[in-house]
């Protein structure tokens, strides 16, 4: 699946560079200046109400750049009921804002009714794969659209996986018809935390599965002589990050980036200048291949 | 091996304190299993203060220091999350507050929170819908003390025996100077409501007061026009109720 290939009727197309993420203070920003910028992913919880400032500024923003909602509270993992109040939200949203890309966590962050408002890590275990695939195909149903997962960030592992966690997320993506959002950061961030080799995993995960990518700043903090890498979304993506990005671009060229910044947010200005930071690594990398 | 169920019951555990069964399902990898729970354990208490410091500034301000950050910790023990949507997790923290401090010098923070949940709330509430002002005016003006009236969707009344909008106004933002606030300087009554220009909080006069509060019970004009004389024999409630019209905050009307 390809970013562009799963787009439900009048959607405009996500385009093959960077986006970044909505955030309400860059509201007015964004409608002022409208900096070039390939488009927005806002958070799809942020946009339940159906009053308010927020919807109205999304809906002036999607005039002028393509949108993608991503969820972060849909605990697509959890072995709850799947809420059929939050689903019901999300669509109508998706029917509202028609973004380009409707994507979701492989984590859970609910436990018998209560939410943690996290992504809580899965064992990677065969009942696991067919738990999610159960729930995104709900999901994928009641939306009427494939949508993407996220490998998630993890500080920890489960005795009981089962496979590796590329294997995990493309049988799960593969049985359940959705799309894969490659996280390179989680990648990375994971690869350290368990000793993990990145460029394997990158190079594990089929081609065809990945529609959109994402980017973004990580903490190392050190506890007992171990460091752990803690995935906050703050600052610009380390060199590291950047190098398994162009080993990512190799092999999913043709997928659009979303750069994230969530932790002590910066100026628009600043987020748009990491964007083209960004579009640069791949431009360059397009004309070296030229 | 545990079951998924199992192992999220034993992870949601380790989340409330207790981690001795899932830590036997983690690997270590050169670090204690104990230690990685705790890392998300921290992680949904830091969300948890994050988001009240987020919705509750001038809390933040008054209470000082990391005052939310211990209180965040008690606080999604006591009143969990129900919701998916973080926006939700607010709507206990004023009453959980209240009894915090309740019979301290420090009770008006309470009521302030009240304020800032009430700011929160009209935010993001439904959009009023135009008053139909025709449809109204086709009522025989005998029937129209029968009729119920309808605050807009985002209305909200919060009251305090403290001065709790100085309160509000003079911590909310992120560069407060935290001007002293009198705290004897008498109570508000305060009206908030989103309007074209946004979230709007104004002072409700006595007889006003009165009059929303019967609105805000469901009850008809008549019964809200008696409330109102209760307070203010001199006051015309036909002018209160045009104004609540015409500035949106009343958006409706049914038949009682």
């Amino acid at each position: 699946m390809r970013g562009t290939s799963a787009l439900p009727l009048g959607a405009q197309a996500l385009p093959v560079q960077t986006g970044i993420g909505l955030r309400a203070l860059h509201h007015d920003d964004l409608l002022a200046t409208k900096p070039p910028i390939g488009w927005l992913e806002a958070h799809s919880e942020n946009y339940f109400p159906a009053g308010g400032s927020q919807p109205q500024a999304l809906e002036r923003l999607r005039a002028h750049y393509p949108i993608a909602l991503h969820g972060v509270g849909l605990s697509l993992g959890s072995t709850d009921p799947l809420s059929s109040t939050h689903l019901a939200h999300l669509a109508r949203i998706v029917e509202r804002f028609e973004p380009s890309i409707v994507s979701e966590h492989l984590s859970f962050g609910a436990f018998d009714g209560i939410h943690y408002n996290d992504l809580l890590p899965l064992p990677y275990t065969r009942e696991c794969v067919a738990h999610l695939v159960s729930r995104i195909s709900a999901v994928q149903d009641r939306l009427r659209r494939p949508i993407l997962v996220e490998n998630a960030s993890c500080y920890l592992r489960y005795r009981a996986d089962e496979m590796s966690e590329a294997e995990f997320v493309s049988a799960v993506a593969r049985q359940a018809g959705c799309g894969v959002l490659l996280d390179i950061n989680n990648i990375y961030v994971n690869a350290r935390n368990h000793g993990l080799d990145a460029q394997a995993y990158i190079e594990a995960i089929p081609v065809e599965l990945v529609g959109e990518m994402h980017l973004a700043g990580h903490t190392v903090n050190r506890h007992d002589g171990h460091d752990i890498l803690i995935d906050t979304h703050i600052g610009a993506p380390c060199a590291a990050v950047l190098a398994l990005y162009v080993r990512a671009l190799h092999r999913f060229s043709q997928v659009p980036t979303l750069f994230e910044w969530d932790t002590d947010v910066p100026d628009l200005a600043t987020l748009v200048a990491e964007a083209h930071r960004i579009d640069r690594v791949r431009e360059q990398l397009d004309a070296d291949a030229a | 091996m545990p079951t998924l169920r199992e192992l999220q019951a034993a992870f949601a555990r380790a989340l409330h304190g207790d981690a001795s069964g899932a830590e036997a399902w983690v690997e270590a990898g050169g670090f204690a299993p104990e230690r990685r729970l705790g890392i998300y354990r921290h992680n949904v208490d830091a969300i948890a203060a994050g988001y009240l410091r987020a919705a509750f500034p001038a809390v933040t301000r008054l209470g000082g220091g990391d005052y939310l950050e211990g209180l965040a910790r008690d606080y999604r023990l006591a009143h969990p999350s129900r919701s998916g949507n973080l926006h939700d997790f607010g709507a206990g923290f004023a009453d959980f507050l209240a009894a915090q401090l309740r019979e301290t010098p420090y009770d008006f923070i309470a009521d302030v929170a009240h304020l800032e949940w009430a700011y929160q709330d009209v935010l993001v509430a439904a959009s009023a819908r135009n008053f139909d002002l025709e449809a109204f005016l086709a009522i025989p003006p005998e029937a129209h003390e029968t009729l119920v009236f309808n605050l807009a969707p985002s209305v909200r009344r919060v009251a305090s025996r403290y001065p709790i909008y100085a309160l509000w106004a003079a911590n909310r933002a992120e560069d407060a100077e935290g001007t002293p606030i009198d705290l004897q300087a008498g109570g508000d009554c305060l009206l908030l409501y989103r309007g074209a220009g946004g979230a709007q909080v104004i002072e409700l006069d006595a007889p006003t007061d009165a009059f929303v509060g019967a609105l805000l019970q469901r009850a008809s004009l008549g019964q809200a026009m008696a409330a109102l004389e209760a307070v203010d024999p001199q006051r015309d409630p036909a002018a209160v109720l045009f104004e609540l019209i015409q500035s949106g905050r009343i958006d409706g009307f049914e038949p009682a």
